[in-house]
């Protein structure tokens, strides 16, 4: 009679437990997506308010007083409309570049066969080992005027990120994932390489191309030391350098410097929303875990 | 090519000219300091100014390139950071794309000598033509040429003085004035203050501290000095900082902290602590003064004093701030950018630039401009700070004093941690900035 009973009381612990997980769940991502928001939160305040409400301590989580004329004032520190001009378009052009670079040796890397690739393969990948830094100084010297001549230009900034490791390993391991039946049937077809490319590993990699799209197109938006070493003028300057025009030896101005920061975060917010379904996807099928 | 060629060019000619010797000549000849300037030339300035500032320069470069009658056309271009401007200038030393003018720390520049590329400015200073004469020279602190001038390079006057400020105090008298204390003269002095100032609330955590101490090497230089300590050994073979003087100055350091008088501030936060009353002593740049200003909840008594001495009939400070550097470039260029140096640190500029930047005038006569009697009558702490110019020393400009200042940031960071006792800390400290100095030995 005992296990009759028992079974019911054990049905609905079981429910009881399936309707509780997502709950914690839930309470689990709310508590990360808190997390990740903060600071966002914290610059559009900041914002807002005085230069002393800014700097006290405790802080205040909402401002005392919302001062508007903070945005004004910062838009006025520099010529921020040429900064993003100049910005959107190194960005830009870095973007399409690195796609391009990426794209084609990816592909070689994944779906050809020739001599010595696993070779060329993990020498690509050590280049990911070198921290930017130490190529600074190699990089500098070969934009001056003793070799390349483009110190101060747009070209400085665009050409050193053509192309990157990281980008033709991530496009890689998403391109390997292409099933060989469709590389067959493209050749039954009368299709090369690049045709195949084109028509049938590209429509079927858009995530992947997204992804790297965005992270270069972020990396180049976010740009600093490189712009600051390899220019001088403000008509070729990213806007990251105006965000230091806030920063001095004896202090920051934090309100005015989160008012550029909300000015110059805004239009790549804007892009990771309307892109971050294939961000997700992209990153998940290639198989990069942060 | 031709870059190598003009500073092969200007080495010579230099060499000839002071007869292979830094520092003034009795007889004259003619120099490359003495040419004329017979077509446009136009010269590069790269800086760190921000903000306020940067506009100020902006106005000041203006007003020069209209003025100076010699087709002169000076560009500023800013270069972030001085660590930042520093790495780019040692870049561009290697990739032969140095700008014609620089600002940067002593510290900088006799690294950036290493490579030869810093232009003597005791040929265009002793200039018949074009230099300074002796009533000009004297005007000068003597302290801010003193600094520009390095022995281990023939003692080259190898810069000129830009941004000078120096190591004061901020008081909050009202927080003083409520313990029953006035302005420390003496370290003791200031012991006793700091302790008499602090609180602690009713769940024993300090709610108001006596002394934000700032952990830089600068600051710790200060202490030394105003111990009646020196910095570096006279044959600048050893460092002196790390005797008695810089031992006593952790030790009390180590002790208000310990006791809760004292904190090491985060970042700026010592300018809201201050402002807010959380603190009564903050030692600092006197440059710093608009941001102390702006974090003031409410108007405060406020000064800025010397820093507490061992002996206050021998008051000495630290001197801050960084110098402006020309490089070898041509001889046109060199003579266009010692034209605008001179002219920013004539009377009337470096008072503008003073009432603008906040940082100090670096002559005397300054003083009696109408720009600085105007400002000084509400900024009168700026006239304390400039009435403590006098007492500023220079910190070492050797080879590898960038590396030992992270050496002596090292030290205190260890004994404020309680990781190493202040006699440890310091023993420790002065044998690696020895072995830095040996490295370094040109």
């Amino acid at each position: 009679m005992a296990a009759p009973a028992a079974a019911p009381r054990s049905r609905a612990r079981v429910a009881r437990r399936v309707r509780i997980a997502p709950i914690g769940k839930h309470l689990f991502l709310i508590v990360l997506a808190v997390l990740v928001a903060f600071p966002f939160y914290w610059m559009v305040t900041t914002a807002f308010k005085s230069f002393f409400e800014a700097t006290q301590f405790p802080p205040t989580l909402v401002p005392q007083q919302w001062h508007f004329e903070n945005f004004p004032a910062a838009w006025a520190a520099a010529p921020w409309g040429r900064y993003f001009a100049n910005t959107l378009l190194i960005a830009a052009v870095v973007t399409v570049g690195e796609l391009v670079t990426a794209v084609l040796a990816a592909y070689a890397f994944a779906r050809m066969r020739f001599r010595g690739k696993g070779v060329i393969f993990v020498l690509f990948l050590a280049t990911l080992m070198i921290p930017g830094e130490a190529t600074l100084i190699p990089n500098f010297v070969l934009m001056s005027r003793r070799y390349l001549n483009l110190y101060d230009t747009y070209w400085a900034q665009i050409l050193p990120f053509l192309a990157t490791a990281f980008s033709i390993f991530l496009l890689r391991q998403f391109f390997l994932s292409v099933p060989n039946e469709l590389q067959d049937a493209a050749r039954m077809d009368g299709a090369g390489h690049l045709r195949f490319l084109w028509s049938v590993v590209l429509p079927i990699s858009v995530p992947a191309l997204v992804t790297v799209a965005l992270i270069t197109f972020l990396g180049a938006y976010n740009s600093f030391l490189w712009p600051l070493i390899v220019t001088s003028s403000a008509d070729v300057r990213p806007v990251q350098i105006g965000m230091s025009q806030f920063r001095t030896e004896n202090g920051s101005q934090y309100h005015l410097l989160m008012a550029a920061a909300t000015l110059v975060i805004a239009p790549v917010v804007l892009l990771y929303l309307v892109a971050q379904r294939y961000l997700i996807q992209g990153v998940a099928r290639s198989g990069i875990r942060g | 090519m031709r870059l190598k060629a003009a500073i092969l060019m200007a080495v010579v000619l230099v060499a000839t000219a002071c007869g292979g010797q830094g520092g003034p000549t009795a007889t004259q000849q003619a120099t490359e300091a003495d040419i004329d300037l017979t077509g446009p030339v136009a010269i590069t300035l790269w800086h760190t100014q921000t903000g306020g500032n940067v506009k100020a320069l902006q106005d000041m470069v203006d007003k020069f390139n209209a003025s100076n009658g010699k087709q002169i056309t000076v560009t500023l271009s800013y270069q972030g950071t001085y660590t930042q401007l520093y790495q780019k200038t040692l870049s561009a030393i290697q990739a032969g794309a140095l700008p014609e003018v620089a600002v940067g720390y002593e510290s900088f520049v006799a690294d950036y000598q290493k490579a030869d590329v810093v232009l003597n400015l005791d040929t265009y200073v002793n200039s018949k033509k074009n230099g300074l004469d002796k009533n000009s020279l004297d005007d000068i602190y003597k302290t801010y040429l003193d600094t520009v001038r390095f022995p281990q390079f023939s003692n080259q006057l190898l810069s000129f003085p830009f941004t000078k400020s120096l190591l004061i105090q901020y008081v909050n008298d009202d927080l003083l004035k409520e313990a029953g204390k006035s302005t420390p003269k003496t370290w003791d002095e200031f012991e006793a203050a700091a302790r008499a100032v602090a609180k602690k609330g009713a769940d024993g955590k300090p709610v108001r501290y006596g002394w934000a101490a700032p952990t830089s090497a600068s600051t710790f230089n200060g202490w030394v000095l105003s111990r009646g300590g020196k910095l570096m050994a006279d044959d600048n073979k050893t460092v002196a900082w790390n005797g008695k003087e810089g031992v006593d100055s952790l030790k009390l350091l180590d002790r208000l902290i310990r006791d809760q008088v004292a904190y090491v501030p985060k970042g700026f936060d010592y300018q809201t602590d201050f402002g807010t009353a959380k603190v009564a002593f903050v030692q600092e740049s006197s440059t710093g003064r608009p941001f102390f200003v702006s974090s003031f909840k409410q108007p405060i008594n406020w000064e800025i004093s010397g820093l507490p001495q061992t002996d206050p009939g021998k008051a000495k400070t630290v001197q801050y701030g960084a110098n402006i550097i020309i490089f070898k470039s041509t001889p046109e260029k060199q003579l266009a950018a010692w034209n605008f140096v001179k002219w920013f640190n004539e009377k009337d500029q470096t008072a503008e630039w003073a009432v603008k930047s906040s940082y100090m005038p670096v002559r005397k006569s300054a003083a009696d401009t109408d720009a600085l009697k105007t400002s000084w009558q509400k900024d009168v702490q700026g006239k304390q700070a400039f009435d403590l110019s006098g007492t500023a020393v220079p910190e070492p400009n050797v080879r590898g004093q960038q590396d030992i200042r992270t050496v002596i940031e090292d030290a205190i960071t260890a004994v404020v941690n309680q990781k190493m006792t202040p006699e440890d800390a310091m023993k420790q400290a002065g044998d690696k900035a020895n072995a830095i100095l040996r490295d370094n030995q040109p």
